[in-house]
């Protein structure tokens, strides 16, 4: 139920924004198609015709024509009828020789020069290849319209025929249009004109240009919206929304023939009762109105309902569940991304070409040729629309399913080059990168100096210096990869001589490093945790197993301490029984070995894993052999065996531990007393070779030593195989740590049956004085 | 006969301690641990007492500070812990004396008369000290009749090892070297020592010492020499 679901949702979607889509595309047709293109939007803020520029623009053309009509009236008309017979143009061919032209006169010759008067009492020009023929200008007598030419020089009173026949066409269509549309046509203009009288030959004081029927100005004015301005003030009253400021400029520079302006009012009905030129206008301005809002309308909701259904669709594109994180892939979402923009690219430019194949026949039908640019081009727009949003939702896919960049041309590319670097050899990258280098340094190198000559034209100095700030930062660039690289170098060279020092907890930062250098810092740094963990394993495993001891051998002594007290005890009853007491022995020296066996323990596992705190003071080695052979002298004549020591007269002082390096020698000297054979001698000599002192004892043993001296500091070896003597085995190598401990070296040395140790120490060096 | 109360969680080790101290003549208190002989201490006369270290509940350590919270007799440690720290532990928060499992029965003996024989004499030592008389401890050296005497104990010296202790002793603190001992006592100058000095010290650390091992007295700086402990 929820896939369905979703594919409703998606197919609504999809519907919405295909009709919303429609609505721009429809929308954008009304706006065209209502004539305003290229007249902005403002003109929408005018709610009526009158307050538009449309209606002011054309108020401004009839005023501007009612002064033409003015000044024109008289040359055209007589009596106040247009009269076609009367004198317009007079040339002088010669002396005696004039000649006059009437209206109809020149309307025929403009005929013969290719000008005829329209309906709309505009000239056509047709044939105009005919003013290319050679005329010689006239001397013009007189210009009706013009009696009094303002003449600065002789040349002006010349004009060539075709130009004058043209000016007084010009001049005629001007009146005519006035006459006709405004004076005997019906309009909802109305006009009233006054003008002084200057001629003293025409009775009338005032002469009036109008096409009011009432000429009283008050009515005027309250016909709808008017303009009244008067030569007294040349002031502009008014109740338009722009005043006609023009109007000021006509009053006072408009020259009447022999009349002077005196005042001039025009009013236009609003209500527009006669059909005309503004009644037309006005209701073509509104029918554009209502049309263009709703065009804009149309066009906002269709392009938020495009943007929403969109948004929806990209957040359901995908999507074919409730589970957010699974994403349905098309076939064609599985190339790579590329390939889809590429694949979309030839599907596009096949659909644009298709359209204007059959598209445009059909637009053609339909729409009239005046739009058929337009539509022709949205067609296209539409296309490209559909084509880039199916690519662009395949991307969208891909995206979220986390393809985008995983698996396209340019990831495997960059990938293939990042693997090819790194798998090539360093010598190999670095031949590579130089050869690349240089390449471009020559190539930057010509390119400058071909432009250096050819420094002329702005763009080759732009050239010139782009291409050598490239360079000098390319070279820059290049300067600190290599310092960079070396001195990465040279902290991978620190850290591996830190590390070959023994300071394995030595770390690199890995962040400042790149490239190969980043992979070696790294390894370094899994180097020195490796080797750090082992031997913190290790310390830690030492210590964990001279605890174990420390404790074993704690739990041991306990009950060892009533074995021998008890044993004690039974050798105290005095028994008689001869196998009782040889059984009592036996214990007795068994609980005894075993006593030594647990103390030996500890200190062997302590002194061998450093678990020891030393009091290092100064001590001479001389006297402490002097004591040791004091507490054994007598010990050694038990066994019959000799003493035979050299020693030095002078101390000679070594900075150890005095108890601990008792402990080394009394192990020595047991070990002697116990593995010496009887009536033998045992020879003990200190000899001091420079800064070092040798303390050597020898012996023969009474076994033979078939075993080789490292397995006799092995613990729990002993020179006796049987192991029937006492001791814990433990002796040499208790010694050994101790020694080792003390910063001296201690050496064993077998040589038949001679037993050879030797114990070294750094002397102290006391300043000489 | 004095009462000496004897505190260790292991039975068999108090009974043995117990059939020894009986044997010499001593009356035993016995517990089982810290608390019990703390509650023993408050309702007997007790003379001195012997204690372990690891036991469960109050051990050895805390009992001892809350022995010496009221009293001051002879407490001996008897302890399976033989380090040197556990050692100066023991003997710094109170003990009298310290001594490693497993023991030998005589020494133990012996410690225990010397401490009690200490205890017990402290007062009258001061009557004694009237002539030529040094003392270190539960050591007495009577200059005037050649008298040497340990806890009260007396020892037979030659007279050279007498030298060497009255020597030793009456600078007790310093450390003398084999060298110097030697011009001292045979007042020659010592060109090429040998082990004379040290066999005598030997000697008489045999005699003085109950563990000539670990010596309460005559003590070997080992590489330096010898010199006597000084005690209050």
């Amino acid at each position: 139920m929820n896939v369905n679901f979703i594919q409703l949702k998606k197919i609504i979607a999809a519907a919405l924004h295909l009709a919303a889509l429609g609505m721009v595309v429809v929308s954008i047709g009304i706006l065209y198609s209502t004539s305003n293109y290229g007249r902005g939007l403002t003109w929408i803020q005018s709610e009526t015709y009158v307050q538009s520029d449309l209606f002011y623009n054309q108020l401004q053309s009839d005023i501007r024509a009612i002064f033409d009509y003015a000044q024109l009236r008289d040359a055209f008309e007589s009596e106040g009828e247009l009269d076609m017979d009367k004198e317009i143009l007079s040339i002088n061919y010669g002396p005696n020789a004039a000649e006059s032209y009437s209206m109809s006169d020149i309307l025929k010759l403009g005929e013969t020069y290719g000008y005829f008067i329209q309906d709309d009492w505009s000239i056509n020009v047709i044939n105009p290849a005919d003013s290319d023929l050679q005329e010689e200008p006239v001397l013009v007598e007189y210009k009706a319209y013009d009696p009094d030419p303002d003449l600065k020089e002789p040349g002006q009173a010349y004009a060539k025929m075709k130009d004058l026949c043209y000016e007084v066409l010009t001049n005629f269509s001007r009146y005519c249009s006035v006459h006709y549309s405004l004076v005997t046509g019906s309009s909802n203009l109305t006009f009233q004109l006054t003008c002084r009288n200057d001629n003293e030959m025409i009775s009338a004081n005032e002469i009036y240009y109008t096409n009011a029927t009432d000429p009283s100005w008050e009515k005027l004015k309250h016909r709808g919206l008017y303009a009244e301005i008067s030569a007294d003030d040349n002031r502009i009253d008014s109740n338009m929304l722009k005043l006609p400021v023009y109007l000021q400029s006509l009053a006072s520079d408009t020259r009447f023939y022999e009349q002077t302006f005196q005042h001039f009012i025009i009013s236009v009905d609003t209500n527009f009762p006669n059909s005309d030129v503004y009644t037309r206008e006005a209701a073509s301005y509104n029918s554009m109105r209502s049309w263009t809002i709703r065009g804009l309308v149309i066009m906002s909701a269709g392009l938020l309902l495009c943007i929403l259904t969109l948004l929806y669709l990209a957040a359901l594109s995908g999507h074919d569940g409730p589970d957010r994180a699974h994403i349905r892939l098309y076939p064609y979402d599985r190339i790579s991304a590329e390939g889809c923009i590429l694949m979309f690219l030839v599907i596009g430019a096949f659909c644009c070409y298709a359209g204007q194949v059959v598209g445009f026949r059909l637009l053609h039908l339909v729409i009239s040729s005046a739009n058929w640019y337009y539509a022709e081009r949205l067609l296209l727009y539409v296309i490209c629309y559909l084509v880039c949003l199916l690519c662009g939702f395949s991307l969208l896919r891909r995206y979220k399913a986390g393809r985008l960049w995983n698996g396209s041309w340019t990831q495997k590319a960059l990938h293939d080059i990042h693997e090819y670097y790194t798998r090539e050899s360093t010598s190999n990258s670095a031949a590579y990168s130089y050869v690349i280098f240089v390449a471009l340094n020559i190539t930057l190198a010509c390119s400058t100096i071909y432009l250096l000559f050819d420094l002329d034209s702005s763009l080759h100095q732009i050239l010139f210096g782009g291409l050598l700030l490239f360079w000098i930062v390319l070279d820059l660039a290049a300067f600190r990869y290599v310092i960079k690289k070396a001195l990465q170098n040279d902290k991978i060279q620190q850290a591996i001589a830190n590390i070959a020092d023994g300071d394995i907890s030595y770390c690199v930062n890995v962040d400042e490093f790149s490239g190969r250098q980043k992979i070696t810092a790294d390894h370094i740094n899994h180097i020195g945790e490796n080797l750090d963990g082992a031997l913190q394993e290790k310390v830690k495993s030492e210590r964990f197993k001279a605890d174990l001891i420390t404790n074993v051998s704690h739990d041991l002594k306990t009950p060892l301490t009533s074995i021998i007290n008890y044993v004690d005890l039974i050798k105290r009853e005095h028994i008689q029984n001869e196998k009782v007491q040889g059984y009592l022995e036996v214990l007795e020296q068994k609980s005894q070995r075993l006593k030594t066996l647990t103390e030996d323990l500890v200190e062997a596992s302590k002194a061998s894993s450093g678990n020891l705190k030393l009091e290092i003071t100064d001590i001479d080695f001389v006297e402490l052999v002097h004591q040791t052979n004091g507490e054994f002298e007598e010990k050694f004549a038990q066994r019959h065996l000799e003493l035979v020591s050299r020693l030095p007269e002078q101390p000679i002082l070594i900075e150890a531990d005095g108890r601990r390096l008792w402990r080394v020698l009394e192990n020595l000297y047991n070990n002697a007393f116990k593995y010496a054979m009887e009536h033998s001698r045992i020879y003990v000599d200190i000899t001091r070779e420079e800064d070092m002192v040798q303390f050597t004892i020898k012996n023969i043993s009474e076994h033979p030593l078939n075993i080789s001296s490292d397995e006799l500091t092995e613990r729990f070896v002993r020179g006796d195989v049987s192991r029937t003597t006492e001791g814990s085995g433990l002796g040499l190598s208790i010694a050994e740590s101790l020694t080792q401990l003390q910063k001296g070296t201690f050496e064993i040395v077998i040589d038949g049956d001679l037993f050879k140790v030797y114990v070294k120490f750094p002397v102290k060096k006391t300043p000489d004085v | 006969m004095a009462n000496i109360l004897v505190c260790d969680d292991d039975k068999q080790i108090v009974e043995a301690i117990d059939i020894y101290l009986t044997g010499e003549g001593f009356h035993v208190i016995k517990a089982y641990d810290g608390s019990e002989a703390l509650q023993l201490l408050e309702t007997n006369q007790v003379d001195l007492l012997i204690l372990d270290v690891m036991m469960p509940g109050l051990d050895g350590i805390r009992t001892t500070l809350k022995v010496r919270e009221t009293s001051s007799i002879p407490i001996i440690i008897l302890s399976a812990k033989s380090e040197d720290a556990d050692k100066i532990l023991g003997l710094n928060i109170g003990a009298d004396d310290y001594i490693t499992k497993p023991f030998n029965p005589l020494e133990l003996m012996a410690r225990v008369k010397s401490q009690l024989r200490r205890y017990t004499q402290l007062g009258n030592l001061n009557q004694q000290s009237a002539g030529q008389v040094y003392k270190c401890g539960g050591l007495l050296i009577n200059d005037d009749n050649k008298e040497v005497t340990v806890d009260g104990d007396p020892i037979k010296l030659t007279p050279i090892e007498y030298n060497i202790l009255l020597l030793l002793v009456k600078n007790a603190g310093k450390v003398f070297s084999i060298d110097e001992i030697y011009e001292q006592i045979w007042n020659e100058e010592a060109i090429g020592a040998d082990n004379t000095v040290a066999v005598h010290i030997r000697h008489i650390r045999e005699k003085i010492e109950i563990n000539p091992r670990e010596p309460r007295y005559l003590k070997v700086v080992w590489g330096v020499g010898y010199k006597i402990e000084k005690q209050s």
